[in-house]
């Protein structure tokens, strides 16, 4: 068990930069979700860290090794892929006896190993089988029992649940969580759904076109985005954003005028804030004409069972409410907008977060 | 309404009168063509081979004569013999050496499209054309060989006048022509491997070494064993090469069933003998492709 | 129209034109070579040959000459391995597709035997006529009119089934700069001779043969056998070629003479021999005509003019081996009067006065005597005529005999010794064989 250090990574394909100077340290236990939509360069950081690619410049630590140059077999790590990468020639019991028959265990030993990890995945009953005859769940479990089986530096994962259903997903979810923290090793867990990883992740790593945009604990994600590409990335749906000004009363958007603390405000004008953010959960539907609210028109109302969704449109662009179960409207209805502009972000220009939510006064 | 009455009278309904018998009609240029280049000619061969031939004519039926003699022929027994070693070790090579190249070329690398077409050529030059290089090569007055030794100061290099070499000279001529085709079935069969169990394999910490044996030849077993199958069944009528390079000599080194075969049949006319040998052959070939593809699922996880 | 749609439309007519002149042609030629030809008027004829030196001055003197006679000839040559097989289907299977074959004379009995010839006396042609080389003429009669007969021909009537057509048998070709103007007359001094020859740097081997399993060793082992006294078969189909003198000659073969020849003998074929004596290599080899034209041609022999012939060397005599080209009408030839009409005037002896003229060895003895004849060998292929030349024995089956003690010899050649033992196990083999055939 060690932590994980990125240094400086890069890495092109011909002209294509796939990571840019990459620096990201996972500290020893830790679980870290890369997160970021498809071609974001979190598989290729992934890739360079197993040693299946080799970084164009920089450098990768395993503990206080520096394994950037070593083949992947001298790393200590093991591996989860998308696909399974279960061994087809090989029965279950094969399958996850091969990282330690490949290390000379003798067969007694890894009898016992895999039976052990077998009844902890509960996958005792398959170990006979050939990956071909089991289920998309089931072939997961495998793959995770043949990572686990040995006692490595730091487990990889690469979109692993991405090819179950939505349900099998959301149970592998909890059980992938509770077995990482159980072992307690290091994790680089890779995914696009931020669901994954906000709720199985110690600390989150949102990617974008090669480039690192923020690494936190998931709490601090959601309430305190780096920037408007994580605000907007993370959250469903995502966070409103809506151009603003600066009046002498607070502020104005979409034509309604809304209230702002003078500390904020002046934090907000020497920023050159150009944007608001605020989440769907931090607005409120009023009557319209009202004083402190923006007006608009219902464009379209989704009833999710346990919340209401309603997007509204406004002058300058739309804002989704999230709102109580059972709320109803017409569409094309007027509706009043407001929110509190403690809970809102100000981003600049270049999409920075220049004024965060005000942490005292959160939620409802 | 009289419209609808003429296009319902019009209107032929499914699976009835002619939609029973299509079928049956289109399968039929097909079902008689098959009897007439497969069944017929196979069951005239082994009529064929039920009969003494005289002077070209058939003379007497005389049951399984022609076999029995078959196992009591030493120049039968021996042309098994050297096609057998023919065959295993001219596929042996092949496929070994085949692997090879597949393995290597499976990678991408500068030039390797050009390296795997010209891997190739060997295989689509004419059989005939393959035997009249090689014998080229190894004659011993002007032969290539020999030309190159006596330039090193050497003496003539014979090669087709002496058995063993005869018959390794003859492998080698096979190995470069035919290892090509197992080469690109192979390429084919490890391209179209999935890649991840092999990144898993690295990650799990198998040497190269260990991938391969752990892994690419288990999952290519299909495709090796269709490569085999195919090599030793045309490898058996290897005919061409040997009546051009050495017709089968020096002695009988060289004798393959084929070559005996055509001789018996058309030198010196013994038809039902010759129609009984390739039967017999034709039988072998099939016990041997039929236990290769049971090894082959034996080996296959269900 | 515009200009550019005409200028297409001409265009991809003029392809499709070319495609279906491509297309005829291509569909023709198989045609041509070997479907069934119409029955034509003008003395078409087609005639079937395997490739060989031997019939260069017939393909390109005599067959203009038969050209400005009427008959329509198309000449079809192919490898000498595989004209037996396809001829004999041809035949058998009254395909049609020769009117006239040109067979190597060993294969008479075959076709005979299987009586798919036209009888050529029954039709015209005189073999009583006392111009013709008597043994040349024997050999176109099945059963033969002399020696053993197989068993179920004992009793038949025997037919022209056959025509000598070139008279081709084995002599001696040597190097005069070697052996001087008079040919060896013994084996001991040809290679005697030759190794003198070979110390004095003028060749690289004295005697130079075919090693090749098969039809070619035995062809060349059978004037050394023949000259050491030795007899294939009794007059009962009783092997006695591994007789002592037999052997003797086996011997002498497997052991002098590859000592004396190059070291990749036993690889050798026609070409090969051929190649060493018109390259200068050889001191001396015994062949057949295909190979006397070439000998004074500097374009085709290194050593134009030290090219001597002479009838072949003895041990108790000089015999040569008979294989001439022997020409059969099959019973299915399409042309078949035509056929018997060229023959009738292939054999006049004007036309075999003609013959000899371009350089072939002619069938009948007039012939041999014209003023110039055309090659040097053909007054020397008389006098072996008139020495002994004796055909190969008068069997169906004697490629299955010479494929069986060709292995044998060939065996022993490889091995420098044994020629004696090899006679022996062929002898062996090739009786076992007899016998199943019914021989005794």
């Amino acid at each position: 068990m060690s932590a994980v250090t990125f240094s400086g990574v890069e890495k092109s394909f011909g002209s294509v930069a796939a990571l840019r100077s990459l620096d990201l340290a996972v500290p020893d236990h830790a679980f870290l979700a890369l997160l970021g939509p498809s071609g974001c360069g979190k598989t290729t950081a992934l890739r360079i860290l197993a040693g299946l690619e080799l970084p164009t410049a920089g450098k990768v630590s395993i503990g206080d090794r520096d394994v950037t140059r070593l083949q992947p077999r001298d790393r200590d790590i093991a591996m989860v892929f998308q696909s399974y990468a279960l061994y087809p020639h090989m029965t279950v019991y094969d399958n996850i006896r091969y990282p330690l028959r490949i290390r000379n265990m003798s067969e007694s030993e890894c009898r016992k190993k895999v039976t052990d990890v077998a009844a902890t995945l509960e996958i005792g009953h398959l170990l006979d089988r050939f990956p071909r005859q089991l289920s998309g769940g089931q072939r997961q479990r495998i793959a995770l029992a043949r990572a686990i089986v040995r006692d490595p530096a730091a487990f990889l994962m690469d979109e692993p649940l991405s090819n179950l259903d939505a349900r099998l997903r959301m149970t592998m979810r909890g059980e992938i969580k509770r077995l990482c923290h159980s072992l307690g090793t290091t994790t680089l867990y890779v995914t696009h759904d931020q669901a994954e990883a906000l709720t199985m992740a110690d600390l989150v790593a949102v990617m974008r076109d090669g480039v690192l945009q923020q690494v936190a604990p998931p709490a601090e994600i959601y309430d305190q985005p780096a920037n408007r590409f994580v605000a907007t990335f993370v959250g469903v749906p995502p966070m409103n954003v809506l151009p603003v000004e600066f009046g002498r009363d607070g502020i104005q958007v979409a034509g309604g005028v809304l209230g702002l603390s003078d500390d904020r405000r002046t934090a907000c004008l020497k920023a050159g804030v150009s944007d608001v953010g605020i989440r769907p959960e931090d607005v409120e539907l009023v009557a319209p004409n009202q004083p402190n609210a923006l007006n608009g028109e219902v464009y379209v109302v989704e009833p999710m069972g346990n919340e209401t969704l309603v997007d509204v449109r406004v002058s300058t662009g739309r804002l989704v409410v999230r709102t109580r179960r059972g709320f109803t409207a017409a569409i094309g209805s007027a509706a009043g907008v407001a929110f509190d502009t403690h809970n809102a972000c100000f981003f600049d220009a270049q999409g920075l977060t220049r004024v965060h939510r005000a942490p005292s006064k959160g939620g409802e | 309404m009289s419209v609808v009455a003429r296009l319902s009278a019009n209107v032929r309904r499914q699976g009835e009168g002619l939609d029973l018998a299509l079928p049956y009609l289109l399968l039929a240029p097909a079902v008689l063509f098959a009897f007439a280049v497969l069944v017929y000619p196979i069951w005239d061969g082994i009529r064929a081979s039920t009969m003494s031939y005289r002077y070209g004519k058939a003379v007497g039926w005389v049951g399984f004569d022609n076999y029995t003699r078959l196992w009591s022929d030493p120049q039968f027994l021996n042309a098994l013999w050297v096609t057998v070693s023919f065959v295993a070790l001219a596929v042996a090579f092949e496929t070994v050496l085949g692997l090879a190249l597949a393995l290597f070329c499976a990678n991408e690398f500068r030039g390797v499209r050009l390296l795997r077409g010209i891997l190739i050529i060997p295989m689509v030059i004419t059989p005939v054309v393959v035997a009249i290089v090689f014998r080229l090569i190894y004659a011993s007055d002007a032969g290539m060989l020999t030309v190159v030794s006596q330039s090193l100061g050497g003496g003539p290099v014979e090669i087709l006048g002496h058995p063993a070499r005869a018959f390794l000279g003859l492998v080698a001529l096979d190995v470069w022509e035919w290892t090509p085709l197992e080469f690109l079935i192979l390429l084919a069969g490890i391209q179209s491997l999935p890649v991840e169990p092999f990144e898993a394999a690295r990650v799990d910490g198998a040497s190269p070494w260990r991938v391969l044996l752990d892994h690419t030849l288990p999952m290519l077993k299909p495709v090796l064993a269709i490569a085999i199958v195919l090599r030793t069944i045309d490898a058996f009528g290897t005919f061409d090469q040997v009546f051009v390079l050495t017709r089968g000599g020096p002695g009988e080194a060289t004798k393959l069933l084929s070559i005996y075969g055509y001789d018996t049949a058309f030198k010196f006319q013994d038809t039902g003998y010759a129609a009984a040998l390739f039967v017999t052959m034709g039988l072998l070939i099939l016990a041997a492709a039929l236990a290769a593809v049971r090894i082959m699922k034996g080996m296959t996880p269900p | 129209m515009t200009y550019r749609g005409k200028y297409l439309r001409t265009l991809s007519r003029r392809k499709l034109l070319q495609s279906a002149a491509g297309l005829a042609a291509a569909t023709a030629l198989p045609l041509g070579l070997t479907g069934t030809p119409a029955r034509a008027a003008g003395g078409k004829l087609i005639i079937g040959a395997f490739a060989d030196g031997g019939l260069t001055p017939f393909k390109e003197k005599i067959i203009p000459l038969a050209k400005a006679e009427g008959f329509d000839i198309q000449f079809l040559e192919d490898e000498y391995g595989v004209t037996l097989e396809k001829w004999f289907v041809d035949a058998q299977n009254k395909a049609g597709q020769y009117d006239l074959y040109l067979l190597d004379d060993p294969w008479v009995p075959q076709f005979g035997a299987a009586d798919v010839l036209e009888d050529l006396g029954a039709a015209g042609i005189d073999s009583a006529d006392t111009d013709w080389i008597g043994p040349l003429i024997d050999m176109g009669f099945w059963p033969p009119r002399k020696g053993p007969r197989i068993k179920a021909f004992q009793d038949a009537t025997p037919k022209l089934v056959t025509v000598p057509f070139v008279g081709d048998l084995q002599t001696l070709t040597y190097r005069n700069d070697i052996y001087g103007k008079t040919a060896p007359a013994t084996w001991d001094e040809l290679i005697a001779k030759g190794k003198e020859g070979v110390a004095a740097g003028k060749i690289k081997y004295p005697v130079v043969f075919r090693g090749v399993t098969g039809n070619p060793i035995v062809t060349s082992w059978y004037p050394v056998f023949l000259a050491f006294g030795g007899e294939f078969f009794d007059d009962k189909w009783k092997v006695t070629f591994n007789s002592d003198k037999g052997k003797a000659a086996a011997d002498f073969f497997v052991s002098t003479m590859k000592q004396n020849g190059p070291p990749g003998v036993v690889e050798f074929d026609s070409d090969q021999e051929g190649a060493a004596i018109l390259g200068g290599d050889a001191g001396a080899i015994i062949q057949y005509s295909g190979n006397a034209i070439k000998s004074d041609d500097p374009k085709q022999t290194k050593v134009a003019g030290k090219l001597d012939f002479g009838i072949v060397p003895k041990v108790e005599k000089a015999i040569a081996q008979l294989g001439i080209f022997i020409a059969g009408v099959p019973k299915s030839a399409p042309n078949k009067a035509n056929a018997v009409a060229f023959l009738k005037w292939y054999t006049s002896k004007a036309t075999q006065a003609k013959l000899s003229e371009a350089g072939s060895i002619p069938v009948k003895r007039s012939a041999f005597e014209v003023a110039n004849p055309g090659n040097r060998l053909i007054p020397i292929a008389l006098k072996q005529l008139d020495a002994g030349a004796v055909p190969r024995p008068r069997t169906p089956d004697w490629g299955k005999v010479e494929e069986l003690l060709g292995i044998e010899l060939n065996k022993a050649l490889q091995a420098g010794s044994g020629g004696g033992a090899a006679l022996d196990l062929a002898a062996a083999s090739v009786t076992a064989y007899l016998t199943k055939q019914g021989y005794y």
